[in-house]
């Protein structure tokens, strides 16, 4: 939204009390579910800092089980996630965590399916006004903010599977804004993020699964999508 | 580009004699590349949204799991209908709706930030109370909110309408200028009157501490609701009357920049200070930490 609309002073709609503590976490949990791909069904919460403190008050475990169930930020069922949870199967344990100076004060750490094959984790911020930053997808640093839609792969570590990627979104007309690639420590692996311009098309999706080596794609909508007052 | 001044919007309503807040619906058109047909409906589901809140809001009878909010409304609605009043009935409405919404959004609560959701009752609660006492319809609502809009747009550009970087000055204080400028529009008063009730209100909000007890956003935050929706309403009326604020609005905002500048940290959203800090406000942080039913697992680290 631009900075001259009067709908950033009122709105967005959201479920209260906090904006950060509140929004904030459906957001975070939210971005857990979709990068695990499907509904979780176990899944750890780890609290760091300010959100060890108010977690409590703010609803923020409320918040973020919506997240995990794919509820957006002004959806009225967050109040009755647990509820929610149970009729979906999810398994959830809160715990506190000193993740250490490195991270901000309000940092969020989710954990899926702890020790199996399939578990994900990420670490991210809620820096204020529902507006978060992913900082770490399973040991790799990022700095995935959600203002745009972000392809999130992991893949094996080939020679040419970047150039493939890049000429797979560029096939579709996408134009990508930021492009991160590492190697994931101790594995033979590589996870890259792709910020792109446009919302992609499905098709996307299924081509850079054809990729050789490419063990995960998942497609991170813009955070705000479904939200928009146009 | 951003908003930085009240002055060229103020030039224009008073060319074109409009109000403010037809002035800010063209400008939203303008902004979005949409029809005034399209922005006008968002605002809509915005107040739709503000309504539910306030009507939620005041049967709330449960305390939070902090103890410290909740019914607190209710008892103030209930007097305005009852016996004796000092405030007088409109007065305690007000407070009771801002309350209201202020509650409801502490027990999560579907509600519009405006401009945080920490000061998400000020709004609604002035706009529905002058809407009730002017006997307004919904079209001069709509244009009371778009008026509030210019009054945010300003403070955010040139200071800030966040508690953590300028204290709750640029909170409360800033969504009870932005309701003294739409319970103007919708009294009826010109672009001048509404921007000028704003100067008059965020005058008296210059230097408001953020110093939420236990870190959340209840005390004072709630009450506090109710207090500046209630001034709100009395700067309306104060510029209505042909009272002027000596120091223009663009300049309010900047002293309130200044000030916040100035504000030490420890009253900024950290609760490091102030209410935070006193015996009762550690008390409460301590008490909140036992409470609700879900507790946190044992950690490894
Ligand atoms: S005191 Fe702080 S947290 Fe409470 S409403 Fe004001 S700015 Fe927000």
């Amino acid at each position: 939204m631009t900075d001259e609309s009067v709908f950033r002073l009122l709105g967005p709609i959201m479920v209260g009390p906090s904006s950060s503590h509140t929004a904030g976490a459906v957001r975070i949990g939210r971005t857990a579910r979709l990068l695990y791909g499907k509904q979780p069904e176990e899944v750890d919460v780890y609290f760091h800092g300010s959100f060890a403190d108010t977690w409590r008050g703010h609803g923020s475990d409320k918040a973020i089980i919506g997240g995990l169930l794919g509820f957006k930020t002004f959806d009225e069922r967050i109040k009755e996630a647990d509820k929610y949870a149970k009729e979906a199967g999810l398994k959830i344990r809160f715990k506190k965590i000193k993740l250490g100076k490195r991270y901000h004060p309000n940092s969020i750490k989710i954990v899926v399916n702890e020790g199996k094959d399939d578990s994900i984790y990420v670490i991210a911020e809620s820096v204020g006004g529902g507006d978060i930053v992913i900082r770490e997808i399973m040991g790799f640093k990022t700095e995935i903010t959600g203002s745009n839609e972000t392809i999130i792969l992991r893949h094996g570590d080939l020679v040419g599977t970047l150039s493939k990627i890049t000429g797979a979104i560029s096939s579709f007309n996408l134009n990508i804004l930021t492009i991160r690639s590492k190697d994931i420590p101790k594995k033979d692996e590589a996870l890259t993020t792709i910020e792109i311009e446009e919302k992609s098309p499905k098709e996307l999706e299924t081509k850079l699964k054809k990729i050789d080596g490419m063990k995960m794609v998942r497609i991170l909508p813009s955070l705000t999508e479904g939200e928009e007052m146009f | 580009m951003t908003v930085d001044s009240v002055l060229p919007f103020l030039e224009k309503a008073k060319k074109e004699e409009k109000s403010l807040g037809e002035i800010m619906i063209e400008h939203e058109v303008a902004v979005q590349e949409s029809s005034a047909k399209d922005i006008v409906f968002a605002m809509k589901r915005i107040w739709e949204v503000m309504v539910k809140s306030i009507e939620e809001g005041i049967k709330i009878t449960k305390r939070s799991p902090s103890g410290m909010s909740g019914g607190d409304a209710k008892k103030i609605l209930a007097k305005s209908k009852k016996g004796k009043s000092l405030a007088g009935k409109n007065i305690l409405k007000v407070a009771a709706r801002a309350i209201g919404v202020a509650e409801y959004s502490s027990s999560m609560g579907v509600i519009v930030a405006s401009p945080t959701a920490g000061s998400s009752g000020v709004v609604p609660a002035v706009v529905y109370t002058a809407a009730e006492i002017c006997d307004a319809s919904e079209e001069a609502i709509i244009k009371g909110l778009f008026a509030s809009g210019l009054i945010g747009l300003v403070c955010d550009a040139k200071a800030s309408t966040s508690g953590s970087e300028h204290g709750c000055q640029a909170e409360i204080g800033v969504s009870a200028a932005m309701a003294a400028a739409a319970a103007v529009e919708i009294a009826g008063g010109t672009a001048e009157e509404a921007v000028n009730a704003a100067a008059i209100m965020l005058k008296n909000s210059l230097g408001l501490a953020c110093d939420p007890v236990a870190g959340l956003v209840e005390t004072p935050c709630i009450k506090r609701n109710g207090m500046m929706a209630a001034e709100a309403l009395l700067a309306a009326d104060m510029s209505l009357s042909g009272v002027k604020s000596n120091i223009p609005f663009d300049e309010v905002v900047i002293a309130m920049d200044d000030i916040g500048q100035m504000m030490p940290c420890e009253i900024k959203e950290t609760s490091e200070g102030g209410l935070a800090k006193t015996k009762t406000g550690k008390a409460y942080k301590i008490r909140l930490r036992s409470s609700g039913t879900r507790k946190l697992e044992k950690s490894e680290d």
